[in-house]
């Protein structure tokens, strides 16, 4: 899996101290893919880039840029560019003085170096800032800057920072998506640290989920969203509801639920791969794969009961807060539809019932 | 809107004010007395002057052509002290700014102990500093007066600059440097291209510290210089021992302007690495 990749991290391992940051990690980053390592502050995700930057020397482990091992060189030697979280623009120097830095320490010729600075300002769309400093740019400008002297400086793979953590919500959404399809454009392999799975969401070919220094699943968005590896997974993606039950055969014919005392069932479906009856498990369904319907109304045994508590309008959704009998807390997103105003007319005693395929198991004690 | 403010202040900030001004006038007291006594009629200085006359400022004109008893006369003790403090300005900033690099960038331990010897000739009394280097170069013997004077004046100046220079390298942003790599710089060249004018302010305020710690030094001085080369401080001791008339306040002005014209020079030159007059 590993031939042909951009960059292939081999047991990376990093301690500072008694504190273990990062703990054998291996990934594999292919051409032109976008791969983003997120996880929570000090799960070592910025730790293992720094570490491909060359700003740290892993204590165990390789780096691999195109099959070539960098573990060992120095920072100015690597080929690998770096986008700051605090954009890292050079304050003495205009936008085109950054922006030709890299071509000009690569000592090529005046007409190149002014070459690569068009075409990098082109790419950001910044033509006519070429001689502003970067006091004189707002955030989202002096991102674009930042980016450009990346390029401009022709680095094979891109590392990103949390670059886009100092924007606010409007602007930050438009860089994502104007870096994104500025790496899709460029073919360009980029690794990607962020704390937002939002962001990973909606830049990524890839994630890779860390925690405590360690890599704890790695897949496509809709794979560590839809089919979390561990419960720190299953939790870190998104809002999720935790059941705990008791497995014990359907009533009548075939499957397998998981039974909640008085609250009610839930069919289990494909998703117990090993049924022991009356073993006690925990599972996951997201708040988006439930569905209310007033009580009374939903035949069948795969129904829970309870009892709404508060609906609150979200715009794209509702969130209605339900307490199940016995007093677990659920979480359920319904969609709204246009022109209504929510499904405020929902409460007291509802069903609530998962949508095929909603229940996900996820491996005890990881 | 700033008279609004001192209304409402009463009497409170009426006294502020007198307080603050006479501060200045005590602070700035020798100056004026200075300068009203080279432009004084008489020979004594009075308050008010007796009348307004250049004649002390004449009299220093035959100072400078020739100082009977003297040598060497006032031009070369003028020049003397001026590139005496540029040389050691240079040196501290050179050797100042290394050091502050080691010191902030370098861990190791015993690092802020160092910190603190660094800054230690500065709490010195400048005449044990003075004795001390008398009684070694007199041990070493051979030592030319330029030299003994500029090795004695980078004592008292290398500590402004490793002062000034950690400061402002612990305000510089390290993903600058770290950028500057990423992009392909050497540590050398990220050094000079990125540190320095990333510091700038720093060994500008070191340079001036520097520069009026040399020129103006007495204590020190004294004791390491020699007949033939004489900065500005001692130069004037001795012919007030000759003279004691207002030319000494007229030339006491000049100096004063003399000074002032350098720390615009130096001001001048070390902007420059910034290409455009921003300032930060």
């Amino acid at each position: 899996m590993n031939e042909g990749a951009e960059l292939v991290l081999n047991g990376l391992a990093k301690s500072f101290g008694a504190v273990a940051a990062v703990q054998g990690v291996s990934l594999a980053v292919q051409r032109g893919e976008f791969v983003s390592l997120l996880g929570p502050s000090g799960c070592g995700k910025t730790t293992t880039l720094r570490m491909i930057a060359g700003f740290l020397m892993p204590d165990a482990g390789q780096v691999l840029l195109r099959g070539r091992d960098i573990t060992a060189l120095p920072p100015y030697r690597r080929d690998v560019g770096l986008l700051f979280q605090n954009y890292a623009l050079f304050p003495h120097m205009t936008v085109r003085g950054n922006i030709g830095f890299g071509p000009r320490m690569q000592r090529r010729g005046r007409r190149e170096i002014g070459d690569r600075v068009r075409w990098a300002l082109d790419l950001v769309q910044m033509g006519g800032f070429a001689e502003r400093f970067p006091h004189e740019l707002s955030g989202g400008q002096q991102q674009r800057v930042a980016i450009a002297r990346v390029l401009a400086a022709g680095a094979s793979m891109l590392l990103l920072d949390e670059p886009f953590s100092n924007l606010d919500a409007r602007l930050r959404s438009r860089m994502q998506e104007e870096v994104r399809e500025l790496q899709l454009r460029l073919g360009i392999a980029t690794m990607h640290v962020t704390h937002d799975q939002d962001e990973a969401m909606a830049m990524s070919d890839r994630i890779v989920i860390m925690n405590a220094g360690r890599v704890e699943q790695i897949g496509a968005p809709a794979a560590v969203y839809g089919a979390p590896a561990s419960v720190f997974v299953a939790e870190f993606m998104g809002r999720c509801n935790r059941l705990e039950g008791v497995v014990s055969r359907a009533p009548c014919g075939l499957g397998w639920n998981l039974a909640l005392g008085e609250a009610g069932q839930v069919p289990l479906g494909n998703a117990i791969a090993d049924p022991r009856p009356g073993a006690r498990i925990a599972v996951f369904i997201r708040p988006e794969h439930l569905r209310l319907a007033p009580a009374g109304a939903t035949q069948g045994a795969g129904v829970l009961r309870g009892e709404v508590r508060r609906v609150v309008y979200l715009g794209s959704r509702s969130a209605a807060y339900v307490t199940l009998a016995g007093n677990t807390g659920l979480l359920v997103h319904l969609p709204n539809d246009p022109g209504s105003e929510g499904p405020g007319e929902l409460t007291g005693p509802v069903d609530i019932q998962p949508l095929p395929g909603a229940v996900m198991m996820v491996a005890a004690g990881s | 809107m700033a008279a609004w403010d001192m209304k409402a202040r009463g009497i409170g900030g009426a006294l502020l004010v007198a307080y603050v001004v006479l501060f200045f006038v005590y602070l700035e007291s020798p100056l004026v007395f200075i300068l009203l006594a080279s432009f004084n009629k008489g020979l004594t200085v009075r308050f008010p002057p007796s009348g307004f006359s250049l004649q002390w400022y004449s009299a220093l004109w035959d100072l400078v052509r020739e100082v009977p008893g003297v040598k060497p006369g006032l031009v070369d003790a003028v020049v003397t002290s001026i590139w005496l403090g540029l040389a050691s300005t240079a040196g501290a900033l050179i050797a100042g700014t290394l050091a502050g690099f080691a010191l902030y960038r370098l861990r190791f331990p015993g690092r802020q102990a160092l910190r603190q010897l660094f800054l230690l000739p500065l709490l010195f009394p400048q005449i044990v500093t003075g004795i001390g280097l008398v009684l070694w170069f007199s041990r070493i013997g051979g030592v030319p007066t330029w030299l003994r004077l500029l090795l004695g004046h980078l004592i008292l100046t290398l500590p402004y600059v490793v002062v000034t220079v950690t400061a402002s390298l612990e305000t510089l942003d390290v993903r600058l440097e770290e950028a500057a790599m990423n992009l392909g710089a050497g540590r050398v060249a990220t050094f000079f291209l990125i540190t320095v004018p990333g510091i700038r302010s720093g060994l500008m305020a070191g340079a001036i510290f520097a520069w009026l710690t040399s020129f103006s030094n007495f204590t020190v001085t004294f004791f390491l210089f020699s007949g033939e080369v004489q900065p500005l401080p001692p130069w004037l001791y001795q012919i007030m021992q000759y003279f004691i008339d207002p030319s000494i306040a007229a030339l006491s002005t000049c100096v004063l302007l003399i000074t002032l014209a350098v720390l615009l020079i130096m001001n001048r030159l070390l902007a420059l690495g910034r290409l455009v007059g921003l300032s930060q």
